[in-house]
């Protein structure tokens, strides 16, 4: 009753506030009918002589005042329903994962959401209008009759949920819910997917609320989480097979891990298993001496009772290419080093030295030059021929032996063209050869001391902590490459340098008499391009010496390796950017690419295609498209059908002839990595409940969903403004001033 | 012209640096030179009391003079004095070239053939010069037989880059010693023909340059005496050159 009178609740009354929606000249005209009324009032009571009588009338124009100001309650109310929530189920292939009792994830999903009023779902359906849907490879609406069937390959969580909220705009969307395991997401799309997703989520205020059902985890298992080493090397290059385990149950056992290239095995280890959910990581050392793409497979044999074996097997590809790398060796006079180099490498099958020694005053002798032309006019003077290269070494060079054009053009060498430099010591090196505030002194990683002073000493070098792990001295182990450096023979250095640019890294180092460090070698990336400094003038003592025995091969893998590593970045006109290097039949891939300029600068507006060749040989060409406001870079997606290797070519298109390509490959797998990285998947699950303001919940408190989400809903309140010039109280109000008045009235006998 | 531009060279700088002594880091304070004209000291038969060791003909003006046309005539950083080793000295390592003459008398023992054949292998360059006839051809090739077995003693052509790294060679002169250089034959003991000759190792890298039936360092040596044919220092010091370009490039 009260309520009715009151129009809403007594309680909005004490916790809410009061207020009018008048505006200025409302109040300008209360004020004149509140003259007005007193005025009349006094001429009434002149000629009533009393004041009862008009007081009820007083009354009645002064409620109709209020009423005609249109009162107002401000109340903060719960947010009225509206809306229904999304429940997503994961139809992934991980979703079969067994715990030791035979129960998989799907199974519990089926029990959660079965029919039933006792289900999970039928509670929802109790209190909320529930929609389902389904998400692994794709993503559509579910019917809570049918089945699903766990077979897809994805789990494409990030795709599914950006759905979900984009939805919401056309069907309003009062919560979600995810009932899944929160494996990995597939690729670097559906990750950016879900990050859209939760900036949708999050601006509408939508909870996400995650059923976890990634506590089954396999009992009795030895999983290989993951397998990495580099996309390309060169042929004969080494490099690490980075593997990675885990198991659970199998605690001490032996097994026995396999590695195939291209199906013949390279490697066969007897490990001894770690204790359970420790992650055990592996290396091996593998090289290639052909070219071509290679398959490499590790695997693990099963073990007696391991439940689930999917997962003990990943394969990748790796390109080994024999592609040339161009050096340019420049001395500004003659030196052994150039001998001893040229030795060093001459029998890599993928270094081409060129080299340029100036002999006498405007005399040059070219070695390994492919051409007569080829550096006839001595140094490049720009960079149209010194682009030709991958990496410039240069020893003993004064500065005044190079134009500032020719030094610009070595600048834009390492920072656009990508190459690498190498800066040796000698006479005409450094601060002695007047590099100090050069052109040249901007790209060292080091700091040339000023003013010069002569210097000369043999200096032992010693690995720094950097370069005992840094690629660029890869002779094995850090104990190893410390034995190897710690007997090495001293080095001659008449370049002291003593100080390193910040960002550069310092990989060997010696002592001045005094005990003072000096830089033997430092590194550091200077655009696209990296730039060594290698301050001695005579590398070639660790070749010839007397404590350097015939046989060993120090000095030429050092050498090899400095020039491999510094041509490594420079790479052509066409640059492949695959974000992916695994995918799955029916997912869309994006393969973009940087194309540059014979400056190597941007060039927008290019003619630009990739050609696609599947597994089966059939070959697909596809236009790629600028990217908006990203000169020099295109585009296009493909969606591969097939299992198995897809290789892919980008060609910059000049007069409907190709000018310039990048090739990269891709592997299609139908199992993907549903298996591996089977461990509960918390941590992606929890960040987007936590992001979102939801909870992660286990199967076990499940069957809290329902209030959770009333009382999530019932947490999101609104401001809203109620009139109040229609309540009942003040209708009453002037209906019982009317009749009191009419009663003094009558009772005076005035009516 | 170069010739006379060596004569007036050899009369001007000779010895000019001669203060310079030969080790790579005598003190802090003086930069090793990137190249220094080394001599192999050897023991050998026939030693003549009023010549000296043979290692040693010609020694240390031939060297001496050569150096001031190296530094002068091109930019190899290098002393101007002579610097001998013996060629077991383990120190000889620090020096990829070296000079032997008179290599007819030659006699290695079995320290010095191994340290050879080492310095050698590690990328030391060996130039060969001075004797002259079958009988000394068969001391050497016998000599050098102990040093490298496996490897044989072989024809270098005018196009190998070794007579084009900074003169271009076109032929091959006898070069006579200082006594027949005035007129008359050229020749002695029967070496009519002068060879370039050389032993490649098995990748093909050339080691040792023999030069037979040719006297460069005499032509060195007097170069700056006014009856020494200007033909023949011309040559030597053009084949001199070119073969210390070739060791620090090759």
């Amino acid at each position: 009753m009260l309520e009715w009178l009151l129009k809403y609740p007594l309680d909005w009354y004490l916790t809410g506030k009061l207020g009018l929606t008048w505006s200025w000249y409302q109040y300008l005209l209360a004020v004149a009918a509140v003259i007005m009324l007193l005025l009349w009032v006094a001429g009434y009571r002149r000629l009533h002589r009393g004041t009862l009588v008009f007081a009820p009338r007083v009354l009645l124009v002064a409620v109709m005042m209020l009423s005609m100001a249109q009162p107002l309650l401000v109340v903060e109310v719960p947010e009225p329903v509206a809306g229904h929530i999304a429940v997503l189920l994961d139809d992934s292939l991980s979703m079969r994962i067994r715990d030791a009792s035979g129960t998989s994830r799907a199974d519990r999903l089926a029990a959660l959401f079965g029919a039933g009023p006792e289900s999970l779902a039928g509670k929802l359906e109790e209190k909320f209008e529930t929609r389902y849907f389904r998400f692994g490879e794709g993503f559509r609406t579910h019917a809570p009759a049918e089945s699903l069937n766990h077979v897809d390959a994805r789990s494409e969580l990030g795709g599914a949920l950006l759905r979900v909220a984009a939805g919401h705009e056309a069907a309003a969307l009062a919560g979600v819910v995810i009932v899944g395991d929160g494996g990995a997401l597939p690729d670097s799309a559906d990750r950016e997917r879900l990050e859209a997703a939760l900036v949708r989520l999050k601006a509408a205020e939508i909870p996400v609320q995650v059923i976890s059902l990634g506590d089954i985890y396999p009992e009795r298992d030895v999983a290989l989480d993951f397998l990495r080493f580099p996309r390309r090397v060169m042929v004969r290059d080494g490099f690490d097979l980075e593997i990675g385990m885990v198991q659970r149950g199998f605690e001490g056992r032996s097994v026995r891990l396999v590695i195939e290239g291209d199906g013949i095995i390279l490697e066969r280890r007897t490990l001894t298993l770690p204790s359970d959910d420790e992650q055990m990581l592996l290396r091996h050392r593998l090289s290639f001496s052909e070219a071509g793409r290679r398959l490499i497979s590790v695997r693990i044999d099963p073990l007696d009772g391991e439940i689930l074996t999917q997962n003990n097997q990943l394969n990748r590809s790796i390109e080994v290419t024999d592609q040339p790398i161009r050096v340019l060796h420049f001395e500004g006079e003659p030196r052994f080093e150039v001998k001893f180099v040229r030795r060093a490498v001459t029998e890599d099958p993928v270094i081409r030295l060129h080299s340029l020694v100036r002999t006498a005053d405007n005399k040059y002798y070219r070695i390994g030059i492919g051409d007569p032309s080829e550096l006839a006019g001595g140094f490049p003077d720009d960079g149209t021929e010194l682009f030709k290269y991958h990496v410039l070494i240069l020893g003993s060079v004064e500065s005044r032996l190079l134009t500032s054009g020719q030094q610009s053009a070595i600048r834009d060498f390492v920072g656009r063209r990508g190459g690498g430099l190498l800066l040796l010591g000698g006479r005409g090196a450094y601060a002695e050869g007047g590099h100090t505030g050069s052109l040249l002194a901007e790209l060292m990683p080091v700091v040339p001391v000023e003013p010069f002073e002569p210097f000369n000493r043999e200096i032992a070098p010693r690995l720094t902590e950097a370069g005992l792990i840094d690629p660029l001295l890869d002779f094995g182990p850090a104990e190893a490459r410390q034995a190897l450096f710690r007997q090495l023979p001293p080095l001659t250095v008449t370049n002291p340098l003593r100080q390193a640019k910040p960002g550069a890294t310092v990989l060997l180092q010696g002592a001045d008499r005094h005990g003072e460090p000096l830089i033997l070698l430092a590194t550091q990336r200077y655009g696209r391009g990296r730039v060594v400094s290698f301050p001695v003038r005579d590398s070639w003592r660790w070749q010839m010496h007397a404590k350097i025995p015939l046989a060993d091969q120090t000095h030429e893998n050092l050498w090899r390796r400095l020039l491999r590593d510094l041509g490594r970045d420079a790479g052509g006109r066409v640059r492949l950017m695959l974000q992916e290097t695994e995918s799955t039949p029916g997912s869309s891939v994006t393969v973009a690419a940087q194309v540059l300029n014979r400056a190597y600068g941007p060039l927008p507006q290019a003619s630009v295609r990739l050609a696609v060749t599947t597994p089966l040989g059939e070959v697909r060409h596809l236009p790629m498209t600028p990217y908006l406001g990203e000169p020099g870079r295109y585009r296009a997606k493909f969606i591969p059908r097939e299992t198995g290797r897809y290789d892919i070519t980008v060609e910059l298109m000049e007069k409907d002839e190709p000018a310039a390509r990048a090739v990269g490959f891709l592997d299609v797998s139908g199992m993907g990595r549903e298996f591996h990285g089977t461990a509960p998947g918390h941590g992606l699950l929890q960040r987007v409940a936590v992001e979102t303001g939801g909870r992660l919940l286990s199967p076990a408190t499940a069957q809290s969903l329902p209030n959770l989400m009333d009382a999530a809903r019932s947490e999101r309140r609104i401001s809203r403004r109620l009139p109040l010039w229609d309540a009942p109280l003040l209708l009453l109000a002037m209906l019982a001033l009317v009749c009191t008045e009419w009663a003094l009235r009558r009772a005076r006998k005035l009516a | 012209m170069p010739g006379m531009l060596l004569t007036v060279l050899l009369a001007a700088g000779a010895f000019a640096d001669a203060a310079d002594t030969d080790p790579r880091h005598p003190v802090e304070s003086t930069r090793p030179h990137e190249f220094y004209f080394t001599r192999g000291i050897y023991g050998g038969r026939f030693e003549d009391e009023d010549w000296g060791p043979r290692w040693a003909v010609d020694y240390p003006k031939a060297d001496q003079q050569f150096l001031v046309a190296l530094k002068r005539l091109s930019r190899v950083d290098a002393p101007a004095s002579e610097h001998a080793l013996e060629l077991s000295a383990p120190e000889l390592l620090d020096y990829p070239f070296l000079y032997m003459l008179e290599v007819g008398a030659l006699s290695l023992d079995e320290e010095q053939a191994q340290a050879l054949r080492h310095y050698l292998l590690a990328g030391g360059f060996l130039v060969i010069d001075d004797f002259w006839g079958d009988w000394d051809w068969g001391n050497f090739e016998m000599q050098m037989a102990r040093v490298f077995p496996e490897f044989d003693i072989v024809e270098i052509p005018l196009d190998h880059p070794v007579f084009h790294a900074f003169y271009d060679i076109s032929e091959v002169l006898q070069v006579p010693n200082v006594h027949q250089a005035s007129g008359g034959p050229t020749h002695e003991q029967g070496g009519r023909i002068p060879y370039v000759r050389g032993i490649f190792d098995n990748r093909g890298r050339l080691m040792v340059l023999i030069n037979w039936n040719t006297d460069l360092g005499d032509a060195w040596e007097w170069a700056d005496a006014p009856y020494y044919p200007l033909r023949y220092s011309t040559y030597a010091y053009q084949m001199g050159i070119n073969f210390v370009i070739y060791a620090m490039t090759h």
